[in-house]
């Protein structure tokens, strides 16, 4: 089957995350990707020894998060400092359909690679950045990492209880949030070239892609001048829209905002029959009213069978909307993300029997594919110089001599 | 300026928010979106009067609002044969067809991919769903709770002690609509290359995890995932967040640490620490981080976040920034300045704010500013400018109930 980005070419000149997973999601969908990588160095992903308490590197196996951000790609090593690398860029350019850059802003356009350099090398080229905050503004060239798009978005106080503390949330979630609308935006303006002729600059950030992540809240803020609360588990306004721990510590969420379908069979299944008329509880306006009593009442319910039997009671008891409360360790033994290819079995040449992320969106007639390895570094140099760009291994070697590649 | 959809109709057939908002990007970057809408009652998302605890009260419905700006509403009764005919006169001329409903109620109202690419084959039909459409949970029906519970991530905020937390705002619902957007754009660049039509699936369940796809990388690849972190034991304490005099806080993402070390402990007026041998490398500073992060939290919480800013800004060239919450977004002059909320002079409700679009395409720009559509406000408009029916036809369409 052929797939959805064949025979397009990306330069990604990109390091960490943010960008390398745009790329990656690119590649994913079929597009040839060729990461541009420092000479001296690389990419400083290939060296990330520990994040956030979990160890990666050599010392502990593969590096998962190289591996994790650079699946598919080819790596190209260049002295950007160089004249002839700068020349091999702009013949890159010239063959190629879109160029992704996630450095700081001034960085490019010092290295003589911003948007105004390539697009006179092929006006038709898709330039695309990613930073922290955004083109414009006074921050707009600021550096920034996964946690600063945490922090600068809201999302640090919109997650828990209401008497928290600003709280983080566990793997690098802005960045990928990031690297997924950059995505998007390079994929609109791929159809925008098709249908109009025309190339451009695509432009995303850690805060607005946090932004529209949040859409709805942030909307809220700005139309009706609140926003969502926190709410406190223990007193949620519908017990029928709050997560409960059953008997084995295992978590089970519910999710019924139209509670009066449901409040009848739910009472029965749970067990207390009894709930469903009392008149502290027989609107939907009084349980809210009296949460705190309502959530003990169903708190003390769960707490009296394990999670799998609390799973079947409400699987047979009526038509309910619940989940179990997975931790990311649960996630490639749910069978549903098997089945869905959220995560899929590799044989990765280097590594062995391993498992990877799936790609998202199923698209039946051109699918896409995660399985592919991310590249040593500048494995592909040679190939790209002589196939791509026609140089000779004469050339090559000079090249290498004079340390530009 | 030309946006990139233009020319391109939806039919959104979509109800709450995961579907509505992957229409409304599409809209925001020039589609022609019609709003399929059952002929009583409608997207029961018009009807939500409190939400997270947001009332809307007899105020504006921003969540209406927000998911649903740009487009045009058709009211049907989709269980009348000539509803359908509607449809798929519909379908012929339009180029997506998107829905959120469980899984097999198109099939059992006639609008399903089988049926409807008979009346288009180039046609994107796409799907959202809570847990994708294989497996033996993808006939159940979802919630952003559940995409936030089922993915993992309500065990990935907070603190290492902590229950599952939840997380205000509907970010599953977006986050499935975000993919599900980015899906359909690409089944319709295939199209534009390749031919032809197909469909698209995406799910809360897959979207949520394609958001923590590092996480789950790291489990897959090494066997551990991510751990929650506890503030006070950071192993990297510049790599944390800490409360400043007046109870803001300041987020500080020094990942490579020995760069910032000794500027960063001068400008934090504890010059010493940044010579102090005990904690000269970033292996030492993991091992004392509870000393250092509580000399930290002291100095902080000495001087209000505003002299805080400066202090850092002036210090060295640091990683750092405010932790905003959503309620200060709107005033944030970086949000403003790159159009990620845009002021709007909504016909009906008058001056007004609303979240603009996430991407900045320089020669096809989107746009946020639209309406959404009152209830059935284009039936007739749709019917007789798209599909040449006549006031007669319209005044019986009526009468029989089909609209």
């Amino acid at each position: 089957m052929k797939r959805p980005l064949d025979g397009v070419r990306i330069l990604d000149w990109t390091i960490w995350q943010q960008g390398p997973v745009s790329t990656m999601m690119l590649a994913d969908l079929g597009a040839e990707v060729i990461k541009l990588e420092e000479r001296v160095g690389g990419d400083p992903g290939r060296g990330v020894m520990s994040i956030a308490g979990a160890m990666v590197g050599a010392s502990s196996g593969p590096n998962f998060y190289f591996e994790a951000n650079n699946r598919h790609k080819q790596s190209i090593t260049l002295d950007l400092k160089k004249p002839e690398a700068k020349e091999i860029v702009y013949k890159l350019a010239e063959k190629s359909d879109v160029f992704v850059q996630n450095f700081r802003q001034g960085v490019a356009g010092k290295l003589g690679i911003g948007y105004q350099d390539l697009k006179k090398c092929n006006p038709n080229l898709i330039y695309a950045n990613a930073t922290g905050y955004g083109p414009l503004g006074p921050d707009s060239a600021e550096p920034s990492f996964d946690y600063m798009g945490l922090a600068r978005s809201g999302i640090m106080n919109a997650a828990g209880e209401p008497d928290m503390d600003p709280l983080s949330i566990a793997g690098g979630i802005a960045d990928q949030m990031g690297a997924i609308m950059l995505a998007f935006g390079v994929m609109s303006a791929l159809l925008a070239r098709n249908t109009h002729g025309i190339g451009q600059e695509v432009d995303i950030s850690h805060l607005g892609s946090m932004t529209a992540l949040q859409g709805l809240n942030v909307a809220c803020r700005a139309m009706l001048e609140k926003e969502f609360r926190r709410i406190p588990r223990s007193e949620a306004p519908s017990p029928l829209w709050n997560h409960y721990k059953c008997g084995d510590g295992k978590w089970i969420c519910l999710a019924m905002p139209q509670q009066d379908r449901y409040w009848p069979d739910f009472c029965t299944v749970m067990g207390v029959p009894e709930v469903e008329k009392d008149t502290r509880f027989d609107t939907m306006a009084k349980r809210a009213e009296n949460a705190k009593e309502m959530i003990a009442v169903f708190d003390t319910a769960f707490a009296s069978q394990p999670r799998d039997a609390w799973m079947k009671a409400l699987k047979e008891g009526g038509d309910f909307i619940y989940t179990v409360v997975n931790e990311i360790a649960d996630l490639p033994n749910d069978e549903q993300m098997i089945a869905n290819e959220y995560i899929v079995d590799y044989d990765h040449p280097r590594i062995g029997k391993t498992k990877v992320v799936g790609v998202p969106v199923r698209l039946s007639e051109t699918p896409g594919d995660p399985k592919g390895m991310a590249p040593e570094f500048g494995e592909h140099t040679e190939l790209i110089l002589t196939e791509l760009l026609g140089y000779s291994w004469e050339k090559v070697a000079e090249l290498r001599e004079a340390e530009v590649i | 300026m030309v946006m990139p959809l233009e020319g391109i109709r939806v039919l959104d057939w979509t109800i709450w928010q995961q579907g509505p908002v992957s229409t409304m990007m599409l809209g925001d970057l020039g589609a022609d979106v019609i709003k399929l809408e059952e002929r009583i009652g409608g997207d029961p998302g018009r009807g939500i009067m409190s939400i997270g605890g947001a009332s809307t009260g007899d105020q504006r419905n921003y969540y209406f609002e927000a998911n649903n700006r740009h487009k045009k509403s058709l009211t049907l009764n989709l269980k009348k044969p000539e509803a359908r005919e509607i449809v798929y006169k519909l379908v012929a001329q339009s180029d997506v067809f998107v829905q959120n409903f469980r899984k097999g109620v198109a099939g059992r109202l006639g609008l399903d991919y089988e049926t409807l690419s008979k009346h288009n084959p180039k046609l994107i039909y796409a799907t959202a769903s809570g847990y994708g459409p294989f497996g033996p949970d993808s006939g159940e029906p979802s919630f952003d709770y559940m995409g936030l519970a089922r993915s993992g991530i309500m065990n990935a905020v907070g603190e290492p002690d902590m229950e599952p937390l939840s997380i205000a705002g509907g970010i599953a619902d977006q986050m499935g609509a975000i993919m599900l957007a980015y899906g359909i754009i690409t089944a319709l660049l295939a199209r534009e290359r390749f031919g032809m039509g197909q469909e698209v699936d995406t799910s809360h369940l897959g979207s949520m995890t394609a958001l923590q796809g590092l996480n789950v990388s790291s489990r897959l690849t090494m066997g551990k995932e991510f751990r929650r972190a506890d503030r006070t034991k950071a192993p990297n304490p510049l790599w944390n967040h800490y409360k400043c005099g007046d109870d803001k806080w300041i987020c500080l993402a020094m990942l490579q640490s020995d760069r910032y070390w000794s500027d960063f402990c001068t400008a934090m007026g504890v010059a010493e620490f940044g010579t102090d041998s005990r904690f000269g490398s970033i292996r030492d500073r993991a091992k004392g981080c509870k000393e250092i992060i509580s000399v930290f939290d002291t100095q902080f919480a000495s001087k209000p976040r505003d002299e805080w800013m400066q202090i850092l800004k002036n210090g060295g060239d640091f990683i750092y920034t405010v932790v905003n919450s959503i309620n200060e977004l709107p005033d944030d002059p970086q949000m403003i300045a790159n159009d990620y909320v845009v002021d709007y002079d909504h016909p009906v409700w008058g001056p007004s704010k609303v979240v603009g679009v996430p991407v900045r395409l320089s020669k096809t720009p989107g746009s946020a500013k639209a309406p959404a559509p009152e209830f059935g406000e284009h039936t007739e408009q749709i019917l007789i400018d798209t599909l040449g029916y006549s006031w007669e036809d319209i005044g019986r369409l009526k009468e029989e109930e089909v609209i």
